[in-house]
């Protein structure tokens, strides 16, 4: 018999009390673990959305406006590019290849990309991974549509079905463009990117369907599917476009070339930058969520406190036969520490099993809802070391009854206190 | 040596109080002996215990037991020498409720180096002096608590008596247990102290419980400085 | 319940560019208005003041940095680092290019003249153009290289910032005019040490091996690279 067994011993003896102890211990520890877990993950994931894109080219406006709406399809464009300036620029010396891009419309609540074939060429995320087609091919007729993994998924949708894109944003149909309607002729693999909640049609789809609209309202006269396919269908302007260098370490140069164009009023970013900068404002949200999830430790903690404190005056026998039996007085504050090590243990593998339980659950429906692809991977040293920290600041904290415990001893010597 | 216990002009105060609680010119006792000591409550028992097994130090005199002077002694070298030669017996609640019996029987083993080498086996020697203490074997994995204070007695004689202290203090041990468990118990106690060659004192209010001894002195009168009041 | 879910990433988004809505127009004006010859005078000055390496900007090491911040000064370890040879960022500029060697050309044209003379800032835009369009240091070509400086992302692997634009001061990407071609370094670390997105605009030691790419004839296309860097906080 030792000092370990005696308290494992004695704790068993109180494990009811403990035991909802440990449980809100390891809630907490899963809370806090697990919201440091998928903020890596979201981290990593929102890194990923676009990749060996050297510049994105918009109207002047401000950085993350062009990146939100041109990558995140939120928000909209001030202005648009004309598309003289896209070809201009597109033929600058140091330009390898070019994508025009056209926001504005949508379907059912999914927006819709105007774009040309060398999107699904030159559109990489994740460290240069290129789009893959579940099913179908490009676009290539006027009236054709690609769906982004996520609209066919949600929507039902299979290849060869027509469907209706409304102009501007509103998914009710006030203002559907129905009487030309668009075949899907693709569907995307998943990507995790904003890629999956897109429809994609060629710039002529987008202009077709606006030939009969100016100014925003519809004409009085009518213009058929097919006599718009034989109208010019070139557009004239685009909200923006991605531009490939052919020497990375020209991009400043071209950067500053395109805020300089005197033509037209332009802004290009580099991607990673400004992915960078949206990132720690989004930071400081996840850290809030951080900030929240410590202190249900700290309750957690008090939580134990709580019930430990409470058993000392049961235990005060306990402790004066151990004095009898000649304990040192770091007998008696040991017992108190071993026994929160103990509690802390069970807690920690307890919020373990939970965390990577909810992880395996969750998998599946953070993607669906949210598009994270979580890895499930083991901890970060950087999240042992919080734990490491929790069980530091408990032993602390184990002390209290600890001390006050072995005071009372003292005090007590030899006679009980029935 | 054959005194175990040496008080000479010993004063003890409570930290709080001005008074002091007790005032003993001269204490001695042999070893072997079973020495009653009658005292009421607030005549200076728990503080005469709490000399004697060392969890105190009185403000002054000497106090020797077994031949060495407890005041000479940090409290970390008390608590050693109370595990090593000392067996104490409350009233009740001597055992842990969450070991069961044989665990509570060897715990002094964990606390004492000495009265672990005096024993071949720990678990021997417990399982031996329990049957001696007519606990039966059926008992012996048993929770404390499912034993009746009668047995539970017995069994916290067998945790004083374990690995052979030379000194047994015994305070109200029988307050609690029925006439007939009461001389159960008092037989088997005196039978083991002296087997175990154990000194024996025995502290109670009941004066009736004096004849069963053959030494007994009354508190009252040997502290100077009991004022006759009840506490 | 699904739709609040499958929403909350893009109302977060959502929130944050209503944020940057209200920073937009300040862009918008600052985008506009900035005139090119203070442009070309600032961006002079802070060539020059590279040269002066030691005592002129003694900056605090707080995190508050100003677009066009050069790096902090910390008493310089070892030059030589197992191997890796500490340079400066005026070392990537060959002899005849420096800024001071420039200046110098120019200087009895700039004496003789008003800072708002006209014909200063045409001085001034081919003082820049010079400057601008120095070819790299083909000596440095293949030397292991320790350099400071601050990083613009350009590609990231597992939430890290793997490949980026080293340059000697904050904010290039930013409205302060960018660094010339030869005060740019193209890097790709080694897969374990990417930067940090949450340390992105630290000052970083990069370490490796320099490379000029010589295929190009175009000199304004012609830079500095290193594949294989290490990272290490400044």
């Amino acid at each position: 018999m030792n000092l370990i067994q005696l308290s494992i011993k004695s704790a068993w003896n109180r494990r009811i009390s403990l035991g909802l102890t440990v449980l809100s211990l390891a809630v907490s520890i899963l809370l806090l673990v697990g919201v440091d877990m998928i903020r890596k993950e979201a981290k990593s994931n929102f890194m990923n959305t676009i990749s060996q894109t050297d510049l994105i080219v918009g109207a002047r406006s401000g950085p993350i406006n062009l990146l939100l709406y041109s990558v995140f399809r939120l928000g909209n464009a001030t202005n648009n590019v004309s598309w003289e300036s896209f070809q201009e620029l597109s033929n600058l010396d140091q330009v390898a290849w070019s994508v025009p891009l056209s926001l504005g419309d949508s379907h059912r609540g999914f927006r819709v990309l105007g774009t040309n074939q060398d999107y699904f060429k030159y559109y990489k995320y994740a460290s240069n991974t290129p789009l893959q087609f579940d099913s179908g091919v490009v676009f290539k007729g006027v009236f054709d549509v690609v769906l982004g993994a996520d609209v066919a998924q949600k929507l039902d949708y299979r290849l060869g079905q027509k469907i209706v894109v409304s102009h501007g944003l509103a998914s009710t149909a006030f203002s559907d463009h129905d009487d030309k309607p668009f075949t899907i002729v693709g569907i995307l693999e998943k990507t995790g990117t904003p890629v999956d909640r897109t429809l994609h049609v060629s710039l002529e789809g987008i202009s077709a369907i606006h030939i009969d609209w100016q100014s925003g309202r519809r004409s009085a006269f009518e213009i058929s599917a097919e006599q718009a396919l034989k109208m010019d269908l070139q557009p004239r302007e685009i909200t923006a476009f991605m531009l490939g260098l052919k020497k990375r370490i020209t991009t400043f140069r071209v950067q500053r070339q395109i805020n300089e164009y005197r033509q037209e009023p332009l802004m290009a970013i580099i991607p990673g930058a400004t992915l960078t900068s949206l990132w720690q404002t989004l930071n400081a949200f996840e850290m809030v969520l951080l900030g929240i999830s410590a202190l249900v430790v700290l309750a957690g903690l008090i939580g134990m406190l709580t019930a430990i404190m409470s058993s000392l005056n049961e235990r005060r026998r306990e402790m004066a036969v151990m004095r009898a039996l000649g304990a040192h007085p770091y007998h008696i504050i040991a017992l108190f520490t071993l026994e929160t090590l103990f509690l802390m243990l069970m807690s920690i593998v307890l919020g373990l099993i939970l965390l990577y339980s909810s992880l395996w659950a969750l998998k599946p429906l953070l993607l669906e809802w949210m598009g994270i692809h979580i890895q499930i991977v083991w901890l970060h040293w950087h999240q042992m070391m919080i734990i490491g920290v929790i069980t530091l600041i408990a032993l602390l904290i184990s002390l209290i009854p600890g001390l006050i415990a072995h005071k009372r001893s003292l005090q007590d010597g030899l006679m009980i206190r029935i | 040596m054959s005194t175990v216990i040496e008080l000479n002009q010993v004063k003890f105060t409570w930290p709080r109080s001005d008074k002091p609680v007790l005032d003993i010119a001269e204490l001695v006792i042999d070893k072997g002996q079973h020495l009653f000591i009658q005292g009421e409550s607030g005549c200076g028992k728990t503080s005469l215990l709490n000399l004697l097994s060392g969890i105190t130090e009185p403000d002054s005199g000497n106090l020797r037991i077994l031949d060495q002077p407890l005041t000479a002694l940090s409290p970390h070298q008390r608590d050693r020498f109370r595990a090593d030669h000392l067996g104490v017996i409350f009233q009740q609640f001597n055992l842990l409720p969450y070991l069961n019996v044989i665990e509570n029987v060897t715990l002094p083993f964990y606390f004492s180096d000495r009265r672990r080498h005096k024993v071949k086996d720990t678990h021997d020697a417990a399982i031996n002096i329990l049957r001696e203490l007519e606990i039966t074997s059926g008992l012996f994995e048993k929770d404390v608590l499912d034993l009746s204070v009668g047995q539970q007695q017995r069994v916290a004689v067998a945790r004083a008596l374990v690995g052979n202290p030379e000194l047994v203090i015994a305070d109200e041990p029988t307050s609690a247990l029925d006439s007939k468990n009461r001389d159960t118990f008092l037989r088997l106690l005196f039978e083991l102290s002296t087997e175990h060659d154990s000194t024996l004192i025995f502290v109670s209010h009941d004066d009736h419980l004096s004849s069963f001894f053959e030494h007994s002195i009354n508190l009252a009168e040997t502290n100077r400085a009991y004022q006759g009041e009840a506490v | 319940m699904n739709t609040l879910f499958s929403n909350v990433r893009l109302w977060m988004l959502g929130i944050t560019f209503l944020f940057s809505l209200g920073c937009s127009s300040q862009d918008q004006n600052d985008a506009a208005n900035a005139p090119p010859a203070s442009e070309i005078q600032q961006n002079t000055e802070t060539a020059i003041s590279q040269t002066d390496t030691s005592t002129t900007n003694t900056s605090s090491v707080t995190t508050e940095r100003q677009p066009g911040d050069p790096l902090p000064t910390i008493s310089s370890a070892s030059q030589v680092d197992d191997g890796y040879q500490e340079i400066e960022w005026d070392a990537l500029v060959p002899e005849g290019y420096r800024a001071e060697n420039i200046l110098i050309k120019y200087q009895d044209q700039l004496a003789e003249l008003d800072d708002s003379d006209p014909k200063a800032m045409e001085l001034f835009g081919i003082m820049q153009a010079e400057m601008d369009n120095a070819p790299v240091n083909e000596k440095l070509n293949g030397k292991k290289v320790k350099l400071p400086g601050f990083i613009a992302p350009l590609e990231s692997a597992n939430g890290e910032i793997s490949e980026f634009l080293l340059v000697p001061y904050f904010g290039a990407c930013i409205h302060v005019p960018p660094p010339p071609v030869n005060q740019t370094v193209l890097v790709k670390t080694v897969a374990d040490n990417a930067i940090d997105v949450d340390k992105a605009w630290e000052p970083y030691w990069i370490r490796g091996v320099l490379t000029t790419d010589r295929t190009s004839t175009d000199i304004g296309s012609a830079g500095y690279s290193i594949a294989q860097a290490t990272t290490e906080l400044y």
